[in-house]
């Protein structure tokens, strides 16, 4: 075997089979520790779904920053990321840049709030404590069902991530590639839990860590090699596709918007806010923020600008998305290659994982308990988890089978309709006491509803000529907002009853109305009795 | 009825009774979202005041395009801000359920 030639770029047969060798290796040791992790803690008294999404709210600093990074930072950071920046330019790059302090928005906005208010509920999940605040299951099945829905496409998107890169280690074979990322992923998602995330989140971290150094390494190396600087391999590239180089590739109010669905937006998906529910004490909360800040700072500065010095040293790849794995198998020992292959799928892996444990787990315990079974057993709700898991593997995969040309187009389309629906109910019912259940389901509805009309509109002359471009996340975020507040304040007469308002805000409260307490219930009761 | 039943009360008039630590967290989710809009909107105003119309013009510092660097500052002045917030402003106390502003968890 010769190895495999693709357009643009080749990869030797010892390449390859290096890379193929060493991911193998992870795969075993993941999927080992994974399941290590899950039986030792099976002993434990706390019920078994409670461990399996929240971890058993106790993990320690570096697993929480480990586990919100590699779950916010995956084939779009990795793969996409890189392969939008090889078409756009430095513009994008600097969208990427501005997203590294995600961590810091989502857990210094909800982190301590979120922790309080958890341990006052006994909630599992956000969309428990959602359903806690207003008392309202439509908002919650609204929430649950975009989140999960937009969970799914993104989900997908990581896929096509992975199955690109596999297929470019395979020789182009997409469907190859589509097939042994369906394996490892699901294998790993359906396995593990939180607690096993988390673990492993440590350790893909660290791998992480070290594929994007090694990627970085190889580019600067080969810059300095042919050019002798980089502002010389710049100037190169101003020559030969200047328009990479300027800010004008995109319009201010489209850039704007990109650069809040990177960073706001990632904020805003439930398996991020999810990492609000994974610590007790304050020290792990500040420790974890810096952590998650630095690592992410890291990655970001490294991959944000990877395009753009692909096109410096190849500016022929045929697909932008094959722009890391070229670098990967073209500048670095075979080995190295692989840790950064492997580093790259662990970064795709977790996120997959962490949406779909968040989706199996919110459609399992807050609508299918909630809603629909009220008896179900812990064993029946982990039975539904578990179906659920494999329905939204099976969407990814009918998603994934037909990819588009840039796989970070549709990742940034799901985070940004996950980010409309999810940060203004939820910021709304963390801090504004006002705020009501019509009021905030209005902006949960509306919030994806004009994400996706505005973005159909977006691709006529029309849209382009009066709103200058302006990115649909912009408009998605100030209209369901204002809503929000209008109808909640027109809508004062249906405020939740007092107990649970105390909960949300005074400093005492009744026990009884802090845990998932039915407030509708117990007042139908007492009207009855009356 | 039950008091904790009732609807019909006028938020405004549990001020006295509002958990501080929560007052805390209001103040800190304004502060974060401020800086990271503020930081985002500046270095792009930046990035687009900076970059010239005409390609041929680009100037370069430390290897890289001005306007980029320019714009890029801003990121680390967001994680400088970030750091020292984290560490010298946020205010640390108790997450338990119930606990003063003072109560500190170890």
């Amino acid at each position: 075997m010769n190895g495999v030639s693709l357009d643009g770029f080749t990869i030797t047969s010892s390449t390859q089979s290096t890379i193929l060798i060493i991911f193998l290796i992870y795969s075993i040791v993941i999927i080992g520790l994974g399941l290590y992790v899950k039986y030792s803690s099976k002993k434990s008294d706390e019920s078994k779904l409670a461990n399996f999404i929240t971890g058993g709210g106790d993990l320690n600093a570096y697993e929480v920053a480990m586990i919100a990074t590699t779950t916010a930072m995956a084939g779009g950071t990795m793969v996409g990321g890189p392969g939008l920046t090889y078409r756009i330019g430095l513009i994008y790059t600097l969208a990427i840049y501005t997203a590294f302090i995600s961590t810091f928005v989502t857990l210094g906005t909800f982190g301590k709030k979120f922790a309080i208010v958890r341990q006052r509920t006994k909630a599992q999940t956000i969309s428990q404590l959602i359903y806690h605040r207003f008392q309202s299951t439509s908002l919650v099945v609204v929430l649950v069902g975009c989140g999960g829905l937009f969970s799914i496409v993104s989900g997908a998107g990581q896929l096509v991530s992975a199955a690109k890169l596999f297929a470019a280690i395979m020789g182009g074979r997409y469907m190859l590639g589509l097939f042994i990322s369906i394996i490892a992923v699901a294998i790993y998602s359906i396995s593990g839990g939180v607690k096993s995330l988390a673990k492993v989140a440590v350790l893909q971290g660290a791998l992480m860590l070290a594929a994007v150094l090694f990627i970085g390494f190889a580019q600067y190396n080969d810059i300095f090699k042919e050019y002798g600087s980089i502002q010389a391999g710049m100037e190169m590239l101003q020559r030969a596709n200047g328009a990479l180089l300027q800010a004008t590739s995109w319009k201010p109010l489209f850039a704007i918007g990109i650069a809040v669905v990177t960073g706001w937006g990632a904020t805003g998906i439930p398996a991020a806010m999810q990492s609000t529910m994974f610590y007790k004490s304050p020290k792990v909360l500040t420790k974890a923020t810096i952590l998650g800040c630095g690592v992410f700072l890291i990655i970001r500065s490294v991959m944000g600008l990877s395009g753009v010095l692909t096109a410096i040293i190849n500016p022929n790849l045929q697909s932008a998305d094959w722009s890391t794995i070229y670098i990967a198998s073209n500048f670095l020992p075979p080995w190295m290659a692989g840790v950064v292959v492997a580093g790259i799928f662990a970064a795709i892996q977790s996120s997959i994982a962490g949406f779909l444990i968040m989706t199996g787990g919110s459609i399992a315990i807050d609508i299918y308990k909630t809603c629909i079974n009220k008896e179900a057993g812990e064993d029946k709700v982990q039975q539904v988890n578990l179906g659920i898991l494999l329905v939204g593997i099976a969407i990814m995969i009918i998603i994934a089978l037909r990819p588009g040309e840039l796989v970070e187009i549709l990742i940034l389309f799901a985070s940004g309709c996950m980010a409309a629906s999810y940060m203004i109910p939820f910021m709304l019912g963390a801090y504004w006491r006002k705020a009501t259940a019509a009021g905030t389901l209005c902006a949960a509805v509306s919030g994806p509803v004009i994400y996706i009309a505005v973005h159909l509109l977006s691709s006529t002359k029309w849209y382009s000529h009066t709103l200058g471009n302006m990115h649909p996340i912009l408009p998605a975020i100030i209209l369901p907002l204002f809503l929000g507040v209008v109808v909640s304040l027109c809508t004062q007469d249906k405020k939740v009853p007092l107990g649970i308002y105390k909960v949300w805000f005074c400093k005492d409260y009744d026990e009884e109305f802090a845990l998932m307490y039915d407030a509708n219930a117990k007042a139908r009761r007492a009207q009855a009795k009356n | 009825m039950d008091n904790n039943l009732s609807r019909n009360y006028n938020v405004d008039d549990f001020k006295k009774e509002e958990d501080e630590r929560f007052i805390i967290c209001a103040k800190e989710c304004v502060f974060t979202q401020g800086l990271y809009f503020t930081c985002t909107i500046i270095a792009f105003i930046l990035a687009y005041t900076l970059s010239p119309d005409d390609v041929g013009s680009l100037q370069y510092i430390f290897g890289l395009p001005v306007w980029f660097a320019a714009a890029t500052s801003m990121c680390a002045l967001m994680f400088i801000v970030m750091l020292v917030f984290n560490l010298k402003v946020s205010k640390r106390f108790s997450l338990k359920p119930r606990a003063g502003i003072e109560e500190v968890d170890e």
